[in-house]
Order: structure tokens, then sequence, then C-alpha cells
């Protein structure tokens, strides 16, 4: 297909998105994902399952306009309720609690809302347009991409868990591999043998992760806030406002949200990495980068820009396998897939063929939806931040029985709420003893992708699929990633002793 | 807090030695694919924990004297002015204690729109000491919002309670059910 011709399909999306029904549908669907993306627990791919079977009746581009609408709004809303109150709303959010909420807690939540928000849009608009450039050629970059190249990203996933240690690296360390062990418990994915599941049927399946990000990150503000008896801001109502502060503040760390953007991008563009592992990589990344990693957890605007850009450009790049090949990038895009089918569509060269209009349109509805959604957003951000001056009193009851509803919507198990109360206490016990959360859920995210790949790896290619060019590669900056810390740790100490 | 760190790093330590005697001794039908990754993981974890484990042990003794004075720093961030570590350290527990007995609560008589309403009212009076008439809308919202949603829209098979499932009874007594 011409230049001339993709440039044609390219605007014709926009229009087709821009017109009835599409753009009614797209507004109800922004309406659902809205409230879904507040709600804790409830994710952007059960409610995609959920809406499928009202796509039977419509037009394809009516029906992507839809879902994706709805999808794509699931995860900037996410944002809210982890800066708000702690609680992630998206498991996909719970990298922006860490400097998120301590910003709430200082009197800046409209700043972090303001710049969660923001950078989501940026991130938005980067993967959208990143999938749109990328459909030509995407193939052969999907196709370089094997398991031993997945695992050894996965493996630098980890790395980051240096960076996010926030003090203590083997206490770090210990957290990530305590998440990896976590991981293992449920069924092997290759011999089909149960570990650690102590004959309790709830484990068969393996540990949920929402019961245990919401355990680990929300029990312990919740408690923070009953100890404190007072509001979430505190005593720095005045600086509630600032939601363009946080506007300002994307704008100014620019560098940040466009890098941030590619890699959350990148991240999704690999089937089966997972929107949950874009956040927390970029986060390690604002960390790495940041000339003030200690300063990391205290409530850094960097802290909320990366995971906020991250985590929708990956919506962007998920789709491009998903569409190129028929290969989902996340759970979302499995569901979605199902959407093809039922709309008797056939991923793959038809996408950028016959059908590049009804793609350019999914580029179209995740730019769309996410400037409306953001700038309806930042209308009320203020309003909305005024919540973190209620009493914590009133809030504590009602967040306690948010947390078990979105724990129990996980898997609709009773063990679901054992598992956020487990949870919960072993996250009061790390918060008051120092040990960093996030590694634990990064290795919980990524150790079961880990040993699936590792063992694709060896049984396929031995030990030498150590020697592969990417492979090597990722090992670089895997090796880098650990010993970055360490240099900037050294070179601090030796500017402590001179001064 | 070296003291309770060590604690802690020690139970962390039991975890990982207990994960690698399944793996290693105790593996009931476990082939080399499946305890190959936990071996893998809890190996590196143990010497880890353990090189903590003696850094903690080694730290400054005078870290435990410095707790018992010390202010929660995140507490006068709720306005409810500086407290100490040991007023702290109880107003945790009364929480937890609350998370507990909501949990238990809905494992004994169920996830239902009575359990909510007695655990909400129970907390906004006794803990929080609101008043009836916010006590009440407080109560009502959430109702709503746990009925209309998650019952009625999305159709959450909540758990019954183990006391209701004893006593037999059917389950539109504690359900309510949309009126059309």
């Amino acid at each position: 297909m011409s230049d001339f011709l993709l440039f044609d399909a390219f605007i014709e999306g926009l229009i087709q998105v821009l017109s009835f029904p599409a753009f009614g549908f797209m507004l109800v669907g922004m309406l659902i994902g809205f409230v879904v993306g507040l709600l804790p627990g409830l994710g952007g791919a059960t409610t995609l399952a959920l809406m499928l079977p009202f796509i039977y009746t419509m037009e394809p581009i009516t029906a992507f306009a839809f879902l994706l609408g709805m999808h794509a709004v699931v995860a900037t809303t996410g944002d809210i309720t982890s800066v708000l109150f702690g609680v992630p709303g998206e498991g996909t959010a719970a990298a922006t609690i860490l400097d998120g909420h301590p910003m709430a807690k200082k009197g800046e939540a409209g700043r972090a809302l303001g710049a969660a928000l923001f950078s989501s849009l940026a991130g938005a608009v980067i993967g959208a347009f990143f999938l749109a450039a990328a459909i030509p050629f995407v193939r052969p970059l999907v196709l370089s991409f094997g398991s031993p190249e997945m695992f050894m990203l996965i493996v630098l996933g980890v790395t980051f868990i240096s960076a996010l240690g926030g003090g203590s690296m083997l206490k770090a360390f210990l957290a990530g591999l305590l998440g990896l062990l976590i991981a293992m418990v449920g069924q092997d994915p290759q011999m089909g043998i149960y570990r650690y599941t102590f004959g309790w049927l709830y484990l068969f399946d393996g540990l949920p992760l929402i019961p245990a990000v919401i355990g680990l990150f929300a029990v312990p503000e919740i408690v923070d806030l009953a100890v404190s008896r007072g509001a979430i801001s505190g005593d720095a109502p005045g600086k509630l406002g600032g939601v363009w502060q946080g506007v300002k503040d994307t704008v100014i760390h620019w560098g940040l949200t466009i890098r941030c953007s590619l890699l959350g991008t990148f991240i999704g563009f690999i089937p089966g990495l997972g929107g949950a592992v874009a956040q927390w990589v970029a986060y390690g990344h604002a960390v790495q980068s940041s000339k003030h990693p200690e300063l990391f957890g205290t409530g850094m605007v960097e802290g909320v820009l990366a995971p906020g850009a991250a985590n929708n450009s990956k919506e962007g790049g998920s789709l491009i396998p998903t569409v190129a090949f028929g290969v989902p990038g996340s759970a979302a895009m499995a569901i979605l897939l199902g959407a093809f089918l039922i709309l008797g569509l056939t991923p793959g060269p038809d996408m950028v063929g016959k059908h590049v209009v009804v793609t350019f349109s999914m580029v179209w509805t995740l730019v769309v939806a996410n400037v409306i959604t953001v700038a309806l957003a930042l209308l009320f951000l203020n309003q909305i931040a005024r919540i973190t001056q209620i009493r914590g009193g009133i809030l504590v009851p009602v967040l306690i029985l948010l947390i078990f509803l979105g724990g129990f919507a996980a898997k609709n198990n009773i063990g679901d709420l054992v598992s956020v109360v487990l949870f919960g206490f072993l996250g009061v016990a790390m918060m008051k003893l120092n040990w960093p959360r996030p590694p634990m859920v990064l290795g919980i995210v990524l150790g079961g992708l880990a040993e699936n790949y590792l063992f694709i790896s060896t049984q396929r290619y031995g030990a030498t699929f150590l020697g592969r060019p990417i492979v090597i590669i990722i090992m670089v900056f895997i090796v880098g990633a650990i010993l970055w810390p360490m240099w900037q740790e050294r070179r601090k100490k030796a500017k402590r002793q001179l001064s | 807090m070296n003291r309770l760190d060590a604690i802690f790093t020690a139970g962390v330590a039991l975890i990982f030695a207990s994960a690698l005697f399944v793996a290693k001794v105790y593996k009931e039908g476990w082939v080399i694919e499946a305890n190959l990754f936990p071996i893998v993981i809890t190996v590196p974890a143990l010497i880890l924990a353990a090189i903590l484990l003696v850094k903690l042990l080694r730290g400054k003794p005078g870290a435990e004297k410095e707790e018992k004075v010390e202010v929660v720093e995140g507490a006068p961030a709720g306005g409810g002015g500086a407290i100490t570590a040991s007023e702290a350290r109880r107003r945790t527990y009364i929480t937890i204690a609350w998370i507990m007995g909501f949990f238990l609560a809905i494992w004994l008589i169920g996830f239902t729109w009575w359990t909510i309403t007695l655990f909400l009212v129970l907390y906004l009076k006794l803990q929080a000491g609101e008043g009836w008439k916010l006590t009440g809308i407080l109560t009502f919202i959430c109702l709503v919002f746990f009925i209309y949603l998650f019952v009625w829209t999305l159709h959450l098979p909540f758990p019954e309670g183990l006391i209701l499932e004893w006593l037999g009874l059917p389950e539109a007594v504690y359900l309510p059910r949309p009126f059309w």
C-alpha cells in the first residue's frame, strides 16, 4: 500500500471515529471505563469480557470504539484512587501509589493527579502513534523476539528491583525473591505439578495479583490513616489545587515522559509481558535516571509521571502484535482478539491491508478517548482532590469495605479475602520495618513468566540461548542496571568524605 | 527496631528454608522441571537472608532505645498531632483488629448487606465517634453502591456465611433482589 493511501486511511480512521454511532458508543464505553478504573479489583480485562456480548450487532469501527474507548480510560482513571487513597484502582496502577499517595499526604493531591493524568495522556498519544507508525514494518521486529529474549527482558525487569529498593538493596532483592517464590504457588506450567498449595483448592491456580497488591499497599495506608486520625492531606489544604502544576511537571520532565512512554510501548509490544510490568520498569527507570533516587517514595512527581506515561502507552504497543499477527500482548488483548472473531475480522496482513481503516480507527480511539477523559477530568480534579480532606474516621471503614470488595472481585473466592488480610499484615510489617514492597510485587508479576520462558529457552536451545545477539545486548543492560546504583552510591560516599 | 527487623528477617529466611525443604527433600512427585526454579530462587535468598540477619544482629544497640521515644512522623500529616510510638502501635493493633473483625464477620455471617451495615455502623459510632445522621447517610450510600453494582449488576457470587449455612437459611433472606 502506497504512503498516500496509508495517509488517506489514517485520516479516514479519524473521521469514522468521530462519526455517529461510533463516537456515541465510544462515550458510553468511556463512562463505563471511568467507573471501572476507579473501582479497585475490577480490571479492564474483566470489563472487556463483560462487554463483549454487546458488540454482535455493531460495525467493526463502532465496536472497537466502544471496547477500546472503555479500555483506554480504565488505565487512565485507575491512577486516581492510587493517588488519593493508596488503593490501586487497577493492578496496573499500583506503581503510581509509591509517590502519588505520599504527594496526596503532603497536600499535593491535585498536582499528583494532574501529573498522572497528563502523563497518561502523553503516553496514550505516543503509544497510539507508535502503533500507527509501526504498522507497515512491525513483522521482523516481533519475530526477532523469541523465548530467550523474553526471558532476558524479564531478568532485566527483576534487576530493576535494585533501583526500587529505596535504600537497602539486600532487603530489596530478598523482597523480590519472596515475590518470585509466591509466584511459584500453584500448578507448575511445564509438568502440571501442584507446588506449595497445601491441598487448598484456591491455591491450585496460584495466588492472584489483585488481592496481593491491595493487601501490600492499601492495608498499610489504611492503618496509617487510622493511626493519624486525621485527613489524608493533613496540614496542607492550601496546596490541594495544583492540577496545572502537575500538567506543567509533565512538560518540564518531557524527556522522562517520552522515554517512559516508549518503554511502555515497547513492553506492551512484547507479547506476554503484560501491563503490570511496564509501570514498574518505568518507575525503576525514573529512579535510576534521577539525581535524587533517595527521595523516591516520599512524593517525587517523577515517580508519578513515569508509571502514568508507561501505563497508557503500553495499550498502543500491545495492539501491534494483536492486530498484526493475532498474538495478544496482554490478557485484555486476548479478549479483544475474541472481538475480532465476533466481528468476522482476521488479525494479520488483512488488518494492515484491506482493513487498514479499522486499524487506524483503533489508533484514533486510543487518542480521542484519552484526550476527552483527561480534559474532563482536569476540570474536576481539584474537586476530586478534596476527598483527601475528609476525616480519616469516615474514610477508613469505607476503604476497608472497598479493599474487601476489590479483593473478592478478583477470583470471587473467600480465599481472596484471606489473601488480602495476610498480604495486608505482611505489608504493614514491611512498611514499619522499611522493607521495600514494590520488588515483591514485581517478583509476583514476573515469576511465572520467567520460569516459563527459561524452560522453553533451555529446552529449545540449551545453554546456547545465552549467545544470541539480542540476549547479549540485554545482558549488558542488566549488568549496567546492577552496577549503576552501586557506582552512584560510591560516588556519593566519596563526595561526603571529601566535604 | 533492629530486633524486630531481625525477627522478621529470620521469618523470611524460615519461609525460604521451608520452600527449599519442600522442593529438595519433601518433593512428592516433583520432577526436575517443577523444582528447578524454586531451588534457583531459595538458595540465593537464604544466603542473602543470612547476610542481612548478621548485619542486623551486629547493628547499633542504641537503635531500640531511640525507638521508644520516637515520634511517628506520618501521624501529624493527618492533623491528629504528634503521637508516641507506643500510641501509634496501639492504634495500629486496633485498626488491624477492625480489619480482622470485618473479615471474620464476612466468613461467619456472609458478605451480605447486613454484615456491611453492622461493620459500618459499629466502626463509625464506636471507633470514629460520628453522629447518627452521618453514620446513617454513609451506610446508606455504601449499601446502595454495594447492592446495585456488585450484587444486581455484576452478580458477584458473594460467599454465604458459615453460621447461616449451618442454620440452613435460604439465600433470599439475606441477599435482596431488585423488586422488578
